[in-house]
């Protein structure tokens, strides 16, 4: 199960046009999703997907933070996401391109540790023989 | 599926889930285990059936005690729905490129 979700993109776009396409209320609206979006630090927003059973198809995002040119992310949540993260980072590359590293993140907290617990199903009988065992022993 | 996200969500569920997956248990020996009041246990255990990661039998030898077994298949539905996340993500940043080569140069 991954950690997050990373896509790593280049551009046939000079910086300038990626980072407008990242922050423009309108730009963001058309290749994203319909949003009302501002770059400003905390800026509370929505963009209006598809609902699904489950799910009003309306996801809350907040601004956490911004660098001109480089840095966008923000607070992803809808339906079962709950506070996960989007970020673009975007970089220069040479011929007027640009580089996006995106990545989704913030879904480890709630799956990895039953992962990582259930793989190391011996953790918990180490648990229970360390724990529990000594615990009911004492009694 | 917004369930499974929300069930595994809290510790002593997944403690819970991790216990039975060992081996099944009666909701009694969960509550003597996690020293809880059976009504507590039971509605852990509610959730975590209702986003079908446990599932309730009754015990063949005593049909008045009921068995709580882990069915973690459930979890590939986290999986299989971060992959349509990704998917949607790709499909997005598709568009994004479309939307430069439109977009007169400034």
């Amino acid at each position: 199960m991954a950690k997050s979700i990373k896509v790593d993109r280049e551009y046939d776009a000079p910086v300038e046009a990626v980072w407008a396409a990242l922050t423009d209320n309108e730009d963001l609206s058309e290749w994203l999703k319909p949003c009302k979006f501002e770059p400003i630090l905390g800026y509370d927003f929505e963009f209006r997907t598809k609902p699904s059973p489950g799910f009003d198809g309306i996801v809350s995002c907040k601004v956490l933070e911004i660098i001109n040119q480089q840095f966008l992310s923000f607070s992803w949540s809808g339906g079962s996401l709950q506070n996960t993260v989007v970020s673009f980072r975007i970089s220069p590359l040479p011929n007027n391109r640009t580089r996006l590293q995106f990545e989704h993140s913030g879904f480890e907290g709630l799956i990895n540790k039953l992962i990582v617990r259930r793989i190391l199903a011996s953790g918990w009988k180490h648990k229970i023989l360390k724990n529990y065992l000594p615990e009911y022993l004492a009694k | 599926m917004s369930d499974v996200f929300k069930a595994i969500a809290d510790p002593t569920r997944r403690e819970i889930l991790m216990m039975i997956s060992e081996s099944p248990r009666n909701i009694n020996q969960l509550s003597e285990q996690f020293a809880m009041s059976r009504p507590a246990v039971s509605k852990h255990i509610r959730i975590l059936r209702e986003s079908n990661l446990v599932r309730i039998e009754h015990d063949k030898v005593d049909g008045r005690q009921r068995n709580c077994y882990a069915q973690l298949e459930a979890l590939a539905e986290v999986d299989a729905y971060l992959k349509k996340l990704e998917a949607f993500w790709e499909g997005r940043l598709d568009n994004l490129a479309q939307f430069l080569q439109r977009k007169p140069k400034q």
